[in-house]
């Protein structure tokens, strides 16, 4: 097919520039009503790329999320190959993303969209107080055989307290390991009522592209891998919608 | 950019929905023709239109005073209509008589028989969807709204070199998926 014929064929399917088209007042009134609800949302602090924060933004609008929103932030590194949503422990209500420091250009919007949606799903169950619990457990346990080794000097029944302690801090390691990955694959499921199972999959496994097999996941963090094996039905490619063309 | 129009964005990043009410009345009629050339569904140019003003409106702090607005503004109803269209899969979807014909009459440019022409669009339709995403973007936005290349690479926030490697790439692919459609 000639270059010309093909400039042609889809200067007619675009059509020419179209004369501006007034919409009606309810129109206006349905932004209004979007205008009132972001209103009372407080201003997010920019501390994210503006591609990211308007993607976070559609997100947010698109699954009618609740108010506060929270922050996006990106944390950045040439360390980091594999981009991935964190949780944020001492400031609740934010969404971090830790995205490799130059590559992060090339991601595509489906991942993008698939990075957010579960980063915000698991932002909004970081913040229940079940999810403390065993943080506390740990922290706590953690204190009191801190002391209890300190004590022990002068007394051995301390130790113990200490063995007891340290017992309970092991269990707690355990326990907020578990809850981690129980949280990432709660977010993908979150992420597949919000975008889709298809979209996610795609997602799962263009990010896929980026891990290195031999590279061991961050702690508590499933693979994505496990992830994909567990949010996809079907297998899915990455080169789902590309075609091989052929002659 | 007017005087006026800075006032009235300073006045709605202060949160003056009479002011953006304004800005809407100035920029929504042109916005939602742009929206409408891309998607040619009527309903959904209207649902990206009032979502591109207010992701505006949420973006206004964002905004560097003494800009223009507008282009502004069309950057970011192009990048919302692309997600939206991939998300409500608009290539998949059979197009009506009625959202086929109506760039074609309001244009009145085209004097071919409408059952031709709407055959070859949806032979077009059809050839864009067998285009991965990216391809799809860089060809809506060169076509459909008349980018040039440094203006798609800021709206999608790639390379430039990026930007024609993908347009050059989807325009071989469209040759033969468009051959194929002719069998």
């Amino acid at each position: 097919m000639p270059s010309q014929d093909l400039e042609e064929r889809l200067a007619a399917y675009y059509g020419p520039t179209l004369p501006p088209r007034a919409l009606p007042e309810t129109s206006w009134l349905q932004v209004r009503d979007g205008l009132e609800k972001a209103r009372r949302a407080p201003q997010r602090a920019q501390t994210a790329p503006p591609v990211l924060e308007e993607t976070f933004g559609a997100l947010l609008t698109r699954v009618n999320y609740r108010y506060p929103y929270p922050v996006l932030r990106c944390d950045f590194s040439s360390r980091t190959t594999t981009p991935r949503a964190r949780i944020s422990l001492l400031s609740r209500g934010q969404v971090r993303l830790a995205l490799p420091e130059q590559k992060w250009r090339t991601l595509q919007p489906v991942e993008i969209e698939v990075l957010l949606a579960a980063g915000l799903a698991r932002s909004a169950r970081a913040s229940r107080p079940l999810f403390l619990l065993p943080r506390a457990l740990f922290a706590v346990s953690l204190s009191l055989a801190i002391c209890a080794l300190l004590f022990s000097a002068t007394d051995r029944r301390y130790l113990w307290i200490f063995c007891a302690a340290l017992a309970c801090c092991l269990a707690g390691t355990y326990l907020i390991f578990w809850q981690m990955r129980a949280l990432a694959f709660r977010g993908d499921r979150q992420a597949v009522a919000w975008l889709g199972r298809e979209r996610v999959c795609q997602g799962l496994h263009l990010l896929a592209e980026h891990d290195h097999p031999q590279r061991r996941p961050a702690w508590g963090e499933p693979s994505l891998a496990e992830r994909i094996k567990r949010v996809c039905d079907s297998p899915v490619t990455t080169r789902d919608e590309h075609l091989t063309l052929v002659g | 950019m007017s005087t006026c129009e800075d006032t009235l964005i300073e006045q709605a990043k202060q949160g003056d929905q009479e002011a953006f009410r304004q800005i809407w009345d100035e920029h929504h009629a042109v916005a939602m023709a742009a929206a409408l050339r891309l998607c040619h569904q009527p309903g959904l140019a209207e649902d990206i239109t009032q979502g591109a003003f207010l992701l505006a409106w949420r973006g206004l702090p964002r905004f560097q005073p003494g800009l223009p607005f507008r282009p502004w503004l069309m950057r970011i109803l192009y990048r919302h209509a692309l997600d939206v269209m991939e998300r409500q899969r608009v290539y998949l979807q059979p197009l009506s008589p009625i959202t086929l014909e109506a760039p074609v009459r309001s244009s009145g440019l085209y004097e071919r028989d409408p059952q031709e022409l709407i055959a070859e669009r949806e032979e077009v339709s059809r050839a864009l969807a067998r285009l991965n995403t990216n391809q799809r973007r860089v060809i809506a936005l060169r076509y459909g709204a008349d980018l040039s290349e440094a203006e798609i690479a800021q709206v999608l926030g790639w390379p430039i070199g990026t930007v024609k490697s993908r347009l050059n790439r989807a325009r071989e692919h469209l040759r033969v998926f468009l051959l194929d459609e002719r069998g």
